[in-house]
């Protein structure tokens, strides 16, 4: 046995991966194929994809592993409604219908849906099933470079486990404790995430970008009121405070009456000093849980490394202060942390766990660089941007590092498609939008002409790894993204005391370093560090950019627009820049300037895709 | 028309289902004060479940 096709799908973030001998080979999320945000459907086009670039057929794939267990799910789910039951009629209806129509069945349905890639594969037996959170931690310890490791888990909810402890050793990965059902960081803080007014399952990070605006002037409350927290970090939600068991909101009733006010409706009520000191209160709440749990299983197991996974790891603010805190010797976080990040997990511990295959730890990791999705040589970029009507001009290798550089430095903004695609929610120099961040106004022309976005939203830099101690206050590597960390003070702009006092939003139009773009209001930022072993092209362009300017930084955001999925092919990235205000598109070697397309070509992309 | 047939009947049955099954075992376990997911507000010193069995790749 060598193949192992692994797949998450019909609950967010659809994805499939492949794995070869224990090597990861591809990777994607659906939602970049079916231009649908957070896709839940089957992911038809992920597989064919990483059945195409791996050259096998669905028959020859030995093992299909799918990332969580349905039938124990369905077994929470029945449990909670008898719990609370005669509450939860309505919901139980629905729910009724969606496993009536598949679930209760997937083993069948799966096997159906797979056959639609090859009709030779026969074998129902070779779909199997591995749980939620045991995917993963297993996404999180196997491709990190440790031989030995504690491993955390959180997310929402798998099966019954919200969060786990586990210990990777070599080939072995043991859950040795959990929390369960309905006792959810994840949960707990989605629920603030919709009282906030924004999308529960993709809004979290919106509301970890507003809570530097706030003051956590409600953390005592949700304390006190709301979740209990012991020692060793487990804890317990009053579940009385929502709504999330067996109803269709997050939080109930008595949650408005702490807080006087009900759950803010984005369509009609801006958001307010309210709604920032709630978002500091919470990510203050969950920062203390957090450590506190990885205090005391540093004490309990003595182990200096540690893996993350699970959607409460893409908290990169929660990282930093893990980072900050030097609780463990070394910190390394699976780049897909949420649920498609699962199907990576579940092909791994079939591999390893099931199969007792070895385990070849790499120096860095075994992710390269998550650069696992979909790439286009340059002749097939040519036919379609031709195809397209494009106007563009191919340049050498070094004249298209030159124009870019150019571009950024003349206050440009340009989509920058090189490569593989990422596999995961960040954008890592392969589909991403770059700019300068020594612009002051650059945060705002990109927020409101580019990506149409809440004003708020700050963005991330990626810097030349070796420079990084010159710039921030980080002393560990971010190749991923999922680490926030403060400007090294020398570059660091104080604010007077009347700009202290501005309005959150205002303190953005204050220049607080000497990369205001990239500098949130507390003189946090993302970031990324860039040292050139798996995007070459994309580090040669931060040293042509370090050697023009004297700055080894670039803003880098994803390729896309508020609520559109990351840009996969050409076409994508194409109609992006059409319907944006990008001045370029660098696709390959290729250099299209806005200027020179026909006006027929641009597009109303504004309204196209559905606001998340 | 045949699609809005069976999601009537579908409806009915899990109306069936949540009345006459989950209600009435919802009903006696209230009275019996058991619960079968963790809600309990005891004094305990941790929250931790601690995992007792071994990994398996079975539905």
């Amino acid at each position: 046995m060598k193949v192992i096709l692994g797949i998450s799908a019909f609950y967010h973030d659809s994805a499939a991966c492949l794995i070869d001998e224990g090597k990861i080979i591809a990777a994607a999320q659906e939602e970049r194929f079916t231009r649908i945000k957070h896709d839940s459907n089957y992911p038809f086009n992920s597989i064919e994809y990483v059945l195409n670039f791996s050259g096998y057929k669905l028959n020859q794939v030995d093992k299909i592993i799918f990332y969580e267990k349905p039938f124990l799910k369905l077994d929470r789910l029945i449990k909670t409604y008898i719990t609370y039951a005669p509450k939860g009629f309505s919901s139980f209806t629905q729910f009724f219908l969606t496993w009536l129509q598949g679930k209760i069945f997937q083993k069948n349905k799966l096997f159906k849906l797979l056959k639609k890639h090859d009709v030779n594969f026969n074998d129902k037996n070779r779909i199997t099933f591995s749980e939620h959170h045991l995917s993963h931690a297993s996404s999180a310890f196997f491709p990190s470079p440790f031989e030995k490791a504690l491993v955390l888990t959180a997310d929402g909810v798998g099966e019954w486990a919200t969060t786990t402890v586990a210990i990777g050793n070599g080939n072995k990965l043991e859950i040795k404790k959990e929390i369960r059902f309905p006792h959810s960081l994840g949960l707990l803080y989605s629920a603030f995430t919709y009282f906030a007014g924004f999308k529960v399952n993709s809004g979290e990070y919106k509301l970890m970008g507003l809570a530097p605006y706030g003051n956590p002037i409600f953390y005592e409350i949700i304390k006190s009121k709301l979740i209990e927290i012991k020692h060793d970090g487990s804890f317990r939600l009053n579940q009385e405070y929502f709504d999330y068991s067996v109803g269709f909101k997050m939080t109930s009733e008595k949650f408005n009456q702490l807080f006087k006010k009900k759950p803010r409706d984005s369509k009609k009520e801006k958001i307010t000093q309210f709604d920032m000191d709630l978002a500091a209160s919470i990510q203050k709440v969950t920062e203390e849980v957090i450590i506190k749990i990885l205090k005391s299983i540093k004490e309990e197991f003595n182990i200096e490394n540690l893996c993350l996974a699970g959607g409460v790891a893409l908290n990169c603010v929660a990282n930093g202060q893990i980072i900050k805190n030097e609780i463990f010797k070394n910190v390394w976080i699976q780049p897909a942390s949420g649920d498609a990040g699962g199907s990576l997990g579940a092909a791994l511990a079939y591999w390893h766990l099931h199969l007792n295959e070895e385990r070849i730890v790499e120096k860095k990791d075994s992710m390269k660089g998550s650069y696992l999705g979909p790439k286009f040589s340059q002749s097939e970029i040519e036919k379609r941007l031709r195809k397209i009507g494009a106007k563009y001009e191919l340049l050498s290798d070094n004249l298209i590092l030159d124009k870019s550089v150019e571009l950024i430095n003349e206050g440009k903004v340009i989509g920058w498609f090189q490569g593989r695609m990422e596999f995961g929610p960040r954008a890592l120099g392969s589909r991403s939008i770059l700019g300068d961040p020594r612009s002051q106004k650059m945060q705002k022309i990109l927020n409101m002409k580019v990506k149409f976005r809440e004003s708020f939203r700050p963005f991330a830099p990626s810097i030349l790894k070796n420079d990084l101690k010159d710039w921030f206050e980080l002393n560990s590597d971010s190749p991923y993204m999922l680490l926030v960390s403060n400007i090294n003070h020398k570059i660091q702009k104080k604010m007077t005391t009347d700009e202290e006092k501005l309005f959150g939003i205002e303190k953005l139009n204050i220049s607080r370093s000497k990369i205001p773009a990239v500098t949130h209001v507390d003189y946090s930022a993302r970031i990324q560090t860039v040292d050139g072993e798996y995007n070459k092209k994309f580090f040669d362009l931060l040293t042509k950019f370090k050697d023009l300017t004297g700055c080894p930084i670039l803003i880098n955001t994803s390729f896309n627009v508020r609520g559109e999925p990351i840009v996969n092919t050409p076409e994508d990235a194409f109609n992006c820049f059409m319907g944006t205000e990008l001045d370029a598109l660098i696709i390959g070697n290729f250099c299209l300037l806005k200027r020179n397309q026909k006006d027929s070509l641009k597009k109303i992309y504004k309204e196209k895709f559905e606001l998340d | 028309m045949k699609k809005i047939i069976i999601e009537i009947l579908i409806f009915l049955l899990a109306f069936l289902i949540f009345w006459f099954l989950i209600f009435p075992i919802s009903l006696i376990l209230k009275f019996f004060k058991i619960s079968l997911i963790d809600l309990k507000k005891n004094n305990q010193k941790t929250y931790w479940y601690k995992k007792k069995k071994k990994p398996n790749f079975n539905n």
